[in-house]
């Protein structure tokens, strides 16, 4: 690769846009990765998702589909964090170190559950918006979003017993 | 089923549901849970900013006194050397150094993250924000304007242009930085380096910054980025010309930009001769361009 090609990633969008990107769109990257991670790699994971959004951005045909893709790019933050994790560990520690280590036994049963569930849920209670602002975020239906919190919170009722 | 019947208007958007055990379920996994909401990194700023006015509390004089008195004793406890808490946040205050390793957030612009026994202090905050570095390693992930973030040290001053980058100072003010990702301007002694992703540059006091160079060595072909910046800065006429010539015979300069602005160093000649080369969008130059 010659210094043309080095030096060509100039993006579409500027930094001051892609601030308002970042601002508005950190609690739905937040909410993906504290669904998944431990609370310890959370914050810095978060950053690296952005960076990475700044970094690769002029990929990008149309900044409505902003939302989708930096959602992709924190799950596979995400992913790459345990597949990191398991080549580090022997093989026979690798069910044990796949589950984070977390405080809070309602964050374990949050990451035991589906994808779409852990997400939309985690929005709701960790990030505090309400359904129409989830779907307004994430670009889901009204009614995804419904059928997420609903079976979501069935679910997580489960996993937590009587305790709520 | 029907999925979407089963949430309940307080799940949907805190409308109460008329259910008082089941919407108080809610409740407390919204209190559990939105303990970890993502609170703002410490945050740099010269002061705290100030609270809500006086005169909403007027009508209320005896609450008045009361959030005082706990507003004051919060204070006492949470004020730390260097720090004030401020809800959510720490702000650290001006001119105080920042002596430990940290992360921290700079208003809505991003993030630092110093290395351990790094030397940092705030010298102005509020249209820009400008830090000192004394000594030791930051990387710094910026999101703003252009020179809206600069950190200076003994031996050059750095401007941000949206990016990434890493500095490393040591005692004597000599240290080097290297981007990742956008622009960086350097300045020392009069003199510029436009320093791209993938580039670093070293400086001292007293001295220009160097002219950028690859971190990694590159393919063939010319390094177009330090050929322009011989084009303007080469001390000497003779590697001007040849920088100039080089470059022209890849990139023809528009009308005007001519070898005898070369020969004569005439900065100015890089603003209109960059969009013909392969740099990308052009940066925010300052002024003096």
């Amino acid at each position: 690769m010659d210094s043309e090609a080095l030096i060509s990633l100039a993006t579409q969008v500027s930094a001051s846009e892609f601030s308002a990107l970042y601002e508005r769109y950190t609690p739905y990257v937040h909410a993906i990765l504290i669904a998944k991670l431990p609370l310890d790699y959370v914050e810095d994971t978060l950053q690296d998702v952005f960076a990475d959004a700044w970094r690769k951005i002029g990929q990008l045909h149309s900044l409505d589909a902003f939302p989708q893709w930096v959602a992709a790019i924190a799950r596979n933050k995400a992913a790459d964090f345990y597949r990191r994790r398991i080549r580090s560990v022997g093989l026979e520690e690798v069910r044990e170190a796949s589950v984070p280590p977390r405080q809070d036994p309602i964050l374990t049963a949050l990451a035991q559950l589906p994808e779409a569930y852990q997400e939309t849920l985690a929005l709701r209670f960790v990030e505090g918006l309400t359904g129409p602002e989830i779907a307004a975020l994430t670009g889901l239906t009204h009614g995804s979003v419904r059928v997420n919190l609903a079976r979501g919170v069935k679910m997580l009722r489960e996993l937590m017993g009587v305790e709520v | 089923m029907n999925d979407e019947k089963d949430v309940s208007s307080y799940l949907w958007d805190r409308t109460p549901s008329g259910n008082a055990e089941a919407d108080s379920a809610l409740l407390r996994w919204e209190e559990r849970l939105g303990r970890y909401r993502r609170a703002p990194r410490p945050q740099l700023a010269s002061k705290p900013a100030p609270g809500p006015g006086a005169a909403k509390y007027c009508a209320v004089a005896a609450c008045l006194a009361l959030v005082g008195a706990l507003a004051w004793r919060e204070l006492l406890l949470t004020r730390e050397a260097n720090w004030t808490r401020q809800g959510e946040r720490m702000l650290l205050h001006k001119k105080y150094w920042l002596e430990q390793a940290e992360t921290v957030e700079i208003a809505s612009m991003g993030r630092l993250r110093f290395a351990p026994k790094s030397r940092f202090r705030i010298l102005r905050s509020g249209r820009e924000e400008v830090m000192e570095l004394l000594e030791g390693k930051f990387d710094a992930l910026i999101l703003a304007d252009p020179y809206r973030f600069r950190v200076v040290t003994a031996g050059v001053q750095l401007d941000d242009l949206g990016c990434a980058y890493e500095v490393s100072v040591n005692r004597q003010g000599a240290g080097r930085v290297e981007v990742s990702l956008g622009w960086v301007r350097a300045n020392g002694a009069g003199e510029d380096s436009f320093i791209a992703q993938g580039y670093e540059a070293t400086f001292r006091p007293g001295e220009p910054p160097s002219e950028p160079r690859r971190v990694q060595p590159a393919g063939a072909g010319p390094d177009i980025l330090a050929l322009l910046h011989k084009v303007w800065r080469a001390p000497s006429e003779d590697e001007r010309m040849a920088a100039f010539d080089a470059l022209a015979r890849r990139y023809p300069p528009p009308p005007g930009v001519t070898r005898e602005r070369a020969r004569q160093a005439d900065r100015k000649l890089v603003k209109e001769w960059w969009p013909e080369l392969p740099l990308g969008k052009p940066i925010a130059f300052p002024d003096s361009f």
